[in-house]
């Protein structure tokens, strides 16, 4: 096809985009519908899993030493961990007695019976720690085991006993949460994809006489097509741009409710920030990509065979 | 040697109806054509397979001695561009104006923007629509239409002017108009096909005449009339 051809085809599709206006805004409507649906969906599911990654962050176990361990063991200990590099372990940090004492103070500076109580302590009662963050949830429990084995003779206890069940049952109810949402936005997807081919079907079907009509002029298939697939992609794009406007807007109109939720955030974007990008480029490419399927299936019918 | 070549063509349906039955027709260049017959008798159907839009069950029909059978899906498009076509509905594009939709022929075509800006006033001149270039279909009377519709169909000069019932929801003066056009089409080489069941206006124009009974041909003759034909 010469380009002057393609130019004017193209030109075609924009054109049919802004004269059948009542047919674009119809259009246009159900797909913002349908991918505000899968926006949301999305930006749940985004914001379980952020919200996931920043508790597990959080989480970690203490491994606490004998009074009589001296501290050049424990940096001996961390630094063969760190040399042997497993993967399990992200990260070690080294808390000695008197840090924690002091941090101990500093986190009870507003409590004055801790205060009080503090101050009547002649002698240091806290231990020797090394605080483990793993790399993933289900690793504490190999990693407590492993320090039980490896180095028994100088551990007093780990925090692990005392914080299992709420590690493993937080980690439960985020694997079904991550779950139920990941089910939610296969079906919300399948279903908009449906909708929106159907309506792409019918504003297509509206044409059809006009497609025999430059059929019968001599237009060829492609002269046809290309059109009104310009036209699909149209749709999907500006649906898609006009869909995160909405999400945007509704995020932020949702904002005082939902801070509440991130209280180390005070912007709701900022639970975002790693992958608001991916979430609107999502929506606009699932626009364009429906426009530009649903249109490119819908013609076929009514070319030449 | 004859433009358009029917030999024994025969069209069957898928549904089974036979709408055509052995139909022998030669037409030559520049021929002007009445074809002639009540409605469901076939007219539509035999200019179908001049323009390729139906395939013969049997027989062949030949263009310019090619057998159309043969002719790929691909390159169906370039064959049509032979032919100009205009129908009882003017089949106009509803969202372009008269303008663009008789220079959406020549954009098939790939003429220059030049080349349309200076030709698609000219025929829309010569029809008589210089003052409703920028008006929709929608805005203009039936006449107005056909005439777009006509203007369209000759503006790239195609070899073969097809017109299917082009009167048919037109007023009498209309009417005239768009035969005196037909008319002056082929005075300058176009053949043209006249589908018509109007019977007034064939025996005005007397010139070669077809007519259809059943699905069969009962009359052919050069110069001639339909009152003609209803003595035989």
């Amino acid at each position: 096809m010469k380009m002057i051809k393609l130019m004017r085809a193209l030109r075609e599709g924009a054109l049919n985009f802004y004269r059948d206006m009542w047919l674009t805004v119809a259009t246009v409507t159900v797909m913002v519908l349908t991918l505000f649906l899968i926006g949301t969906t999305l930006l749940l599911g985004f914001g379980i899993s952020e919200t996931i990654t920043s508790i597990e962050k959080r989480i970690n176990i203490s491994i606490y030493f004998n009074h009589d361990t001296e501290e050049e063991t424990i940096t001996q200990i961390k630094e063969d961990l760190e040399d042997r590099n497993l993967k399990e372990i992200q990260k070690i940090v080294y808390i000695s007695r008197d840090e924690a004492l002091d941090r101990m103070k500093e986190f009870s500076e507003n409590d004055p019976d801790m205060q009080k109580a503090l101050s009547l302590l002649d002698e240091n009662p806290l231990r020797d720690a090394l605080v483990i963050t793993a790399s993933e949830t289900g690793d504490y429990e190999k990693i407590n085991k492993f320090f039980g084995q490896e180095y028994a003779a100088d551990i007093a206890e780990t925090s692990y006993d005392k914080s299992r069940d709420t590690i493993s049952v937080l980690r439960d109810q985020m694997i079904f949460v991550r779950n139920i949402t990941l089910g939610l936005s296969l079906l919300f997807i399948v279903i908009a994809v449906l909708v929106t081919f159907n309506t792409i079907r019918m504003s297509i079907y509206v044409h059809r006489k006009e497609y025999e009509v430059m059929r019968l002029v001599g237009a060829s298939n492609l002269y046809v097509r290309i059109p009104v697939v310009a036209e699909g992609v149209l749709y999907g794009l500006v649906s898609g741009l006009l869909t995160i406007l909405l999400l945007l807007m509704g995020l932020a109109a949702l904002q005082p409710t939902l801070a509440g939720l991130f209280p180390e955030s005070n912007n709701i974007l900022l639970v975002y920030r790693n992958s608001i990008a991916m979430i609107l480029l999502i929506i606009v490419s699932t626009g364009i990509f429906l426009g530009l399927s649903g249109s490119y299936i819908a013609i076929r019918r009514y070319l030449e065979r | 040697m004859a433009l358009i070549d029917f030999q024994n063509v025969t069209k069957r349906y898928k549904t089974g109806e036979q709408v055509l039955t052995d139909i022998n027709i030669s037409i030559a260049q520049g021929e002007f054509v009445s074809l002639v017959g009540a409605s469901g008798v076939g007219k539509s159907t035999l200019l179908k397979l001049i323009y390729a839009e139906e395939k013969a069950t049997e027989g062949a029909v030949f263009f310019d001695g090619r057998d159309l059978s043969l002719i790929k899906r691909r390159v169906l498009p370039h064959y049509r561009r032979n032919f100009g076509t205009v129908f009882q509905d003017a089949k106009l594009l509803e969202n372009k104006t008269i303008y663009e939709n008789v220079a959406y022929t020549l954009e098939i075509h790939g003429k220059s923007t030049a080349q349309i800006r200076e030709e698609v006033p000219r025929i829309l001149d010569v029809v008589g629509l210089s003052g409703k270039m920028d008006k929709y279909p929608g805005e203009v009377s039936g006449g107005e239409a056909q005439r777009a519709s006509l203007a369209r169909a000759v503006i790239h000069r195609p070899r073969v002017l097809v017109a299917d019932e082009p009167t048919g929801n037109l007023d009498p003066e209309a009417t005239w108009n768009i035969v005196n056009l037909l008319l002056k089409v082929n005075e300058f080489g176009t053949t043209v096909i006249l589908a018509t069941h109007d019977t007034q206006i064939v025996d005005q124009i007397h010139r070669r005449v077809i007519v259809l009974k059943d699905g069969r041909v009962t009359f052919d003759q050069n110069s001639a009339t339909y009152t003609q034909t209803t003595h035989l």
